[in-house]
């Protein structure tokens, strides 16, 4: 068998085939053939109603294709220089190289590795969010497969679940569905997507006391602000980006949202911290470029090192790739570019709790240079599914798709580095 | 590299990609546009097809684009759902010149696999090169390819299942 790290090497490696191509001209061409084409049709479906109405002639004048973008052809040089420039640095990179040292999470860290149900007590799925504290995980209980019917708390020192809210639902609504939650001391928050009938999309903002208590809808975006890509919470308020860039704060038992003063552009990370990429397609060759403190409005310059792509910086650690292997820099600037011989698994938006790196089947401890495998039997592993980076991992306790235990990794419970 | 974004930023007024012409995104990005396209399709020719499509639709709607949108998502968006939805058999004028296809997969070892990634349906393909070429979640891929985050999985599964290819990570969220 072979592992996902060799598709993920035979994907880049196989890009390198791809071709160069003058697009400007074939989609100039394209354009043409096909004002070309749209001009025989209407002009034959013209012919048949020209007998019957005589609008066939003004028809026929609209048939010019859309509009011709009207570029300004010399400012483009600037733009092809930096290419270049970027490009062609590339090649100088020499990150000082840090091996991998193996280990197996549970015996690196025996605090932070216990075994929990898979299910709740109504024999629904849990779906591991994350950690709430060094024994708490935050779970979905699901009714169906991927409907959110209920939010638990799981306790490994008890072992023992406490249910904190049923999840409401909206049958106005259809395609209704929890998409993200985020978790603080005191609150749970999420959104929901929903499609409303005339086939709008509506995002539903909702909040409950952790402690317990009814779900509270705080508030619906609709129509252009529906799109949102994060979510978090401030102590009273309730926050979020949206997909476009922007960061909105709601008082939870408020009624008005507030943008964000300077936050045009800026996606959560994790309250407060916001960055200048979202997570859309394309994001894998966009690097960061600011990472901002929302909270006291400090806005702090990162620059990927040449031949690095796609860096992502919490508020100490920066990581992105290089042309081999994993790149990681400090925010401050405090150390040298090093590369750890390990390969992102999964999508590794940015570090977890400022000192984790997901890896594949581990978890790289920026803080001490270990990688930590699962282990375990199982041949899968999951992520929480939290809005900010879970500090939740888990795996199957036994063989098979559905165990009935699951093995959790708290990352929140790792001690501190020595 | 240089992004679709820091293009913009460049001279950006009023709006965030306010003043950026359709012409200098497509020189700035075309090259990893095309990348994008070559991992999806497998072939150059395509590539090329896929991208300029994607980028023809681009461009009608390249006024409202550029204001509001990240252009670069939304043409890799195209250009995954057209991947997937539709095709054309039928070869049109060719803009490219030929390259020879699996010249690189003689020198590298992972090359059997790039070749046996022809093989998947092109959903299968899509939803492998969402996850680990582009490293979407599960739930960011079931958005673009308008399908639920089940059929990600299932269709994920199936296409490592054909590759051979232990599926380490069952479920993807945001980390």
């Amino acid at each position: 068998m072979r592992t996902e790290d060799e598709l993920v090497t035979a994907l880049r490696e196989g890009v390198k085939g791809a071709p160069e191509s003058d697009l400007l001209a074939g989609v100039t061409r394209l354009r043409k053939r096909r004002a070309r084409r749209r001009a025989q049709f209407l002009a034959a479906a013209a012919v048949v109603a020209v007998a019957g109405t005589g609008t066939a002639v003004i028809r026929g004048a609209a048939v010019d294709g859309p509009p011709q973008p009207q570029g300004s052809v010399t400012a483009s040089a600037e733009v092809s220089a930096t290419v270049t420039a970027t490009v062609t640095a590339s090649a100088t990179t020499s990150p000082e190289s840090v091996r991998r040292q193996d280990a197996v999470a549970g015996e690196l860290w025996p605090d932070a590795v216990f075994t929990m149900p898979a299910e709740n007590s109504d024999g629904w799925r849990y779906r591991p969010i994350t950690a709430i504290s060094p024994t708490e995980v935050l779970l979905s209980a699901e009714s169906s497969f991927e409907k959110a019917g209920k939010f638990e708390v799981y306790d490994s020192a008890t072992g023992t679940a406490r249910v904190v809210a049923e999840v409401p639902e909206d049958d106005r609504l259809k395609r209704y569905i929890t998409q993200s939650v985020t978790v603080d001391g005191e609150n749970l928050a999420w959104y929901a997507y929903g499609e409303q009938a005339d086939g709008t999309q509506i995002r539903d903002i909702w909040t409950v006391p952790l402690a317990g208590g009814d779900p509270r809808l705080v508030t619906s975006r609709v129509g252009e602000d529906a799109d949102l890509d994060a979510i978090a919470l401030d102590g009273d308020h309730v926050v979020w980006s949206e997909v476009d860039g922007g960061v909105w704060r709601h008082p939870l038992g408020g009624s008005t949202p507030e943008k964000i003063p300077g936050s045009d552009g800026l996606h959560l990370i994790k309250w407060p911290w916001a960055s200048d990429v979202a997570d859309l397609p394309g994001d894998m060759e966009r690097s960061q470029t600011r990472l901002v403190n929302l909270e006291d409005g400090s806005n702090v310059s990162v620059q990927a090192p040449p031949g690095v792509e796609r860096l992502r910086c919490g508020p100490v650690w920066c990581f992105g790739r290089g042309s081999d292997g994993t790149v990681v820099t400090r925010v401050d600037g405090s150390q040298p570019p090093r590369r750890i011989q390990v390969s992102s698994g999964g999508p590794a938006r940015y570090p977890i709790l400022d000192r984790f790196l997901p890896a594949s089947m581990a978890v790289y401890d920026l803080a001490t240079g270990k990688l930590a495998a699962f282990g375990g039997t199982g041949t899968w592993y999951g992520m929480g599914v939290s809005s900010e980076p879970s500090a939740i991992y888990y795996w199957g306790a036994t063989k098979g798709d559905k165990p009935d235990k699951f093995r959790v990794l708290n990352l929140a419970a790792v001690p501190p580095a020595q | 590299m240089i992004s679709g974004k820091e293009v913009c930023n460049s001279r950006a007024h009023p709006g965030r990609h306010g003043g950026v012409e359709f012409e200098d995104f497509v020189r700035a990005r075309g090259p990893a546009l095309l990348r994008y396209g070559y991992v999806l399709t497998g072939n150059a020719d395509d590539a090329a097809d896929l991208v300029q499509e994607a980028l023809l639709r681009l461009s009608d709607t390249w006024r409202r684009v550029r204001n509001k949108d990240n252009p670069e998502s939304y043409v890799r968006t195209i250009m995954a759902r057209q991947h997937v939805s539709w095709w054309r058999k039928v070869r049109r004028e060719r803009l490219t010149g030929e390259l020879p296809e699996g010249s690189y997969t003689d020198r590298h070892s992972t090359g059997e696999l790039w070749k046996e990634l022809a093989t998947l349906p092109r959903r299968q393909r899509a939803v492998l090169v969402l996850r680990y070429y582009e490293d979407l979640s599960d739930q960011e891929i079931a958005t673009i390819l308008g399908i639920s985050r089940g059929t990600v999985r299932s269709q994920a599964f199936r296409a490592l299942n054909t590759l051979r290819v232990r599926p380490a990570m069952l479920e993807r969220g945001r980390a």
